[in-house]
């Protein structure tokens, strides 16, 4: 996993490198541009996760292999901003990549019943009696994207890498505090820290060339895939300026 | 060329983290200061121990995937810091507290241990 960071350094040392020894050229141009944004994440398929049956022969800590089953999927808001270079090639062809810091929110509920039905009877809180899953992720990700160039409009197709994250979870637990006469309540735990993830999330994109004045700014609408279990996808809108 | 040097500097800093920092447990590890509260009982010999002390330890990131080592005891450990050992559960409360109790024994005796336990 380290040498991927290295590598994914080294290409993205090579590209600024390169990109400095060919300002000016009529053929190679590079511009810089400040982009910012809003996202709406969804999924593909169903909101709901359909518990799969766990194989007895197979002991992998089913708790936790499971622990979204009978969960629903909540849609979030999310927001980026950041930095973006483009070295272009010719009049069509052109490599974007960049420095963007993005929120994301992931959201798993659950409703009381099931919880109380499924869970351990357990007095204390735990992953097997948990209501609502809430992840909060600022992430540093770095995009990698080839472009193609049509009159005013510009088409993106490439990955965001997800490097570097600040993960707030937030659990809601459902405990029973009296196992012998039963009265659920619901009680939080928060952990957070910084943590490293690979993510990978492909993408398309398409942006339209303006200006007023002086200013220069491309408004884009971006389709990101999450390559993760859960399908999610995001859509998101936003502009980014020429500097 | 100076942007080069930064990203080699942050690549070698990356490699050179003790804590794996892609481990979700890496986190939770460190030097703690554990109290202990055990109480032991044989019903024979009609003697019940009471004791409370408290040692330094270490939590480490097991070998195992999803397991942890507090004071050498191997625990597993879920995403969201629940702990279950042989005979023991507890949960860290945050990355820097952690709580776990263990039960042991049958008819004739038994003991249990309450340990609580902060990043020093």
């Amino acid at each position: 996993m380290k040498h991927i960071y290295s590598i994914l350094s080294l290409l993205l040392a090579h590209y600024l490198s390169f990109g400095q020894d060919t300002v000016g050229s009529v053929a190679h141009k590079n511009q810089f541009y400040v982009q910012t944004g809003i996202c709406y994440k969804s999924f593909l398929g169903s909101r709901y996760i359909e518990p799969k049956p766990i194989n007895p022969s197979y002991y992998v800590k089913p708790f936790e292999k499971h622990q979204y089953d009978r969960f629903t999927k909540i849609p979030t808001i999310g927001f980026n901003a950041g930095m973006l270079f483009t070295h272009i090639f010719n009049k069509h062809w052109g490599i974007t990549t960049g420095m963007i810091y993005f929120f994301k929110k992931d959201v798993f509920e659950n409703n009381k019943d099931t919880v109380i039905k499924y869970g351990k009877s357990s007095s204390m809180r735990d992953i097997h009696n948990t209501l609502k899953y809430e992840y909060t992720y600022h992430n540093i990700e770095i995009p990698v994207m080839a472009q193609y160039s049509l009159k005013k409009f510009t088409f993106y197709t490439g990955c965001y890498f997800s490097l570097l994250s600040y993960k707030k979870s937030t659990y809601t637990y459902v405990i029973n505090q009296f196992p012998l006469n039963p009265q659920w309540i619901t009680s939080d735990k928060t952990i957070s820290g910084l943590e490293m993830p690979l993510k990978i999330f492909p993408t398309i994109q398409a942006s339209h060339q303006m200006q007023i004045n002086n200013l220069k700014f491309n408004p884009y609408l971006a389709f990101y895939y999450a390559l993760k279990k859960h399908r999610d996808c995001y859509i998101q809108f936003g502009v980014s300026f020429l500097i | 060329m100076k942007k080069i040097w930064w990203l080699v500097f942050f690549c070698s800093l990356l490699l050179g983290c003790k804590k794996n920092p892609f481990d979700y447990r890496a986190k939770y590890t460190g030097e703690y200061v554990f109290s202990v509260h055990s109480v032991s009982w044989n019903i024979m010999q009609g003697v019940t121990l009471d004791t409370t002390y408290s040692h330094n330890g270490r939590v480490e990131i097991d070998s195992e995937e999803n397991t942890i080592l507090i004071s050498n005891s191997a625990f597993i450990i879920y995403e969201d810091g629940t702990l279950e050992g042989e005979e023991c559960k507890g949960e860290f409360e945050s990355t820097k507290k952690i709580s776990y109790s263990c039960n042991s024994g049958g008819l004739g005796g038994g003991s249990y241990h309450t340990v609580t336990g902060e990043k020093r």
